[in-house]
C-alpha cells in the first residue's frame, strides 16, 4: 500500500471526502496475564501506553481492542472503563491489541482546515504573484501532494516518498470528481461526497497508480 | 458516435414542459437560466479536468477558450468572436448553427421565449466558479428570423471573495 490517504477539501476549507488506504503494521493481538507489564494512561479520550515496550508495542500506541472486540475510546464495547477493566486481576488472562491510534473524523476535519489555512499562507509568502500554493510536503515516512483547481477545490494525496505518478493521479482524481460527484444530480456542491461510484472509481484509480509507480521495500 | 437527436429531443421536451408548467415566456426564460446555471457550476470542473487550460488573465483569453475549446468540446461547434467593445469588456459569439434548435420552429404565441436560454445560464455559472461575474444574453436568434444566433457576453467584475489561495 504505497498510497496512504486521499483528502478532498472544498473552497471554504471543509473536508468533503477522506479515504484511508493503508493497513497499519504491528497490530498483533497479544495475551497478557496480570499484572500488565505496560503502564497505561488516559489521554484525549484514548488509553495509551505511557511506558513499557515489548513485542512491537511502543510508547504512544493505543488500546485498540480487548478480547477481540474493538474499544470505544476509553470505554470497552460494554461500556466499562478500560483502565478499570485492566486493573482488575479477575479479568485476566486478557488479549489486547495495541496499535498506533487512528485519527478520528473530527481530527481529520480540523487537520484539513488547518492545511487549507497553511496553503493560503504559503501562497502569500510567495515572492512572485500567482503562486500555485503548496504542492508537496515531505517527511521521512510520507509525501503529501496537493493540487488546487482553478475553482478552489484541493485534492490531497499522502503517499510513500518513493511512489511516483502522483501528479497524474491527482488529475485523475479531479476527473473522477467531475464525473461521479458532480454529474450526480443528487450531490450538492461543497457538501461531503457520499457517492458509491466515486468511492469505487477512486479506489480503482489508486490501485492503478500504485502498480504503475515505483515501490520500495517495506511498503 | 452518439446521436444528437436524443439531445435535441430531450432539450425540446424540457422546454415544452416548462412552457406548460409556467405558462408565460418570461418565467420559462428564468427557469432555463437557473437550470443552465446549475449545469454550468458543475460543467466547469469537467471542462477544467479534461481540457487542462490554465487561468485566463483577461477577457480576450476567456473568449478564445470559450469559443474554441469549450463550445467545441460540448456542442461540437466553434462560434466566432466579434463586436468587441472599445473597453474590451464585451464581445459577441456568433453561432452559425445551434445543435439545440435543430428542427425547432418557434410558434407565434411564444415570441418572447428565449429557447436556448439554458446556454446563457451555463456560461454564467461556469465563469462564476472561476471568479468572473458576467452577463450573458441572446441578441439575435435564428428561431426568431435573424440570420445568425448571437450571444452577447459582458464582463461585470472579478469576484473577489473566496478567491482560491494564490489568485490575488
Amino acid at each position: 500500500m504505497a498510497i496512504f490517504s486521499v483528502y478532498v477539501v472544498n473552497k471554504a476549507g471543509g473536508l468533503i471526502y477522506q479515504l484511508d488506504n493503508y493497513a497499519p503494521r504491528a497490530e498483533g493481538e497479544k495475551t497478557f496475564s496480570y499484572p500488565l507489564d505496560l503502564l497505561l494512561k488516559l489521554h484525549d479520550e484514548r488509553v495509551l501506553v505511557a511506558f513499557g515496550q515489548r513485542d512491537g508495542i511502543r510508547v504512544g500506541h493505543a488500546v485498540l481492542s480487548i478480547n477481540g472486540v474493538d474499544v470505544n475510546g476509553k470505554y470497552t464495547a460494554e461500556g466499562k472503563e478500560v483502565l478499570e477493566y485492566l486493573g482488575n486481576p479477575a479479568n485476566y488472562p486478557v488479549s489486547i491489541r495495541f496499535g498506533r491510534p487512528r485519527l478520528t473524523s473530527n481530527e481529520k476535519l480540523m487537520l484539513a482546515s488547518m492545511f487549507h489555512s497553511l496553503f493560503a499562507i504559503g501562497s502569500q509568502l510567495s515572492p512572485e504573484q500567482g503562486s500555485s500554493g503548496i504542492e508537496m510536503l515531505e517527511t521521512d515516512t510520507f509525501k503529501l501532494h496537493c493540487f488546487q483547481t482553478l475553482t478552489g477545490i484541493k485534492f490531497v494525496v499522502l503517499a510513500d516518498p518513493r511512489q511516483g505518478g502522483i501528479d497524474s493521479l491527482l488529475r485523475k482524481i479531479y476527473e473522477i470528481y467531475s464525473d461521479f460527484a458532480l454529474k450526480n444530480p443528487f450531490y450538492s456542491l461543497e457538501m461531503p461526497i457520499r457517492c458509491e461510484l466515486f468511492d469505487q472509481n477512486l479506489k480503482l484509480a489508486l490501485e492503478v497508480a500504485e502498480k504503475a509507480g515505483t515501490f520500495g521495500p517495506g511498503s | 458516435m452518439k446521436s444528437s437527436e436524443l439531445f435535441t429531443l430531450t432539450y425540446g421536451a424540457l422546454v415544452t414542459q416548462l412552457c406548460k408548467d409556467y405558462e408565460n415566456d418570461e418565467d420559462v426564460n428564468k427557469q432555463l437560466d437557473k437550470m443552465g446555471y446549475n449545469i454550468g457550476v458543475r460543467l466547469i470542473e469537467d471542462f477544467l479536468a479534461r481540457s487542462n487550460v490554465g487561468r485566463c488573465h483577461d477577457f480576450r483569453e476567456t473568449a478564445d477558450v470559450i469559443a474554441k475549446v469549450a463550445f467545441k468540446m460540448y456542442l461540437g461547434i466553434t462560434p466566432s468572436i466579434t463586436n468587441w467593445s472599445p473597453a474590451g469588456d464585451e464581445f459577441s459569439l456568433i453561432l452559425e448553427n445551434n445543435p439545440l434548435v435543430d428542427f425547432v420552429e418557434l410558434p407565434d404565441n411564444h415570441s418572447s421565449l428565449i429557447y436556448s436560454n439554458l446556454l446563457c445560464g451555463v456560461l454564467r455559472g461556469a465563469l462564476e466558479m472561476v471568479q468572473m461575474a458576467v452577463d450573458v444574453k441572446f441578441v439575435q436568434d435564428t428561431l426568431k428570423g435573424d440570420g445568425v444566433t448571437e450571444i452577447r457576453m459582458r464582463f461585470i467584475k472579478r469576484i473577489e471573495d473566496n478567491l482560491p489561495a494564490g489568485e490575488e
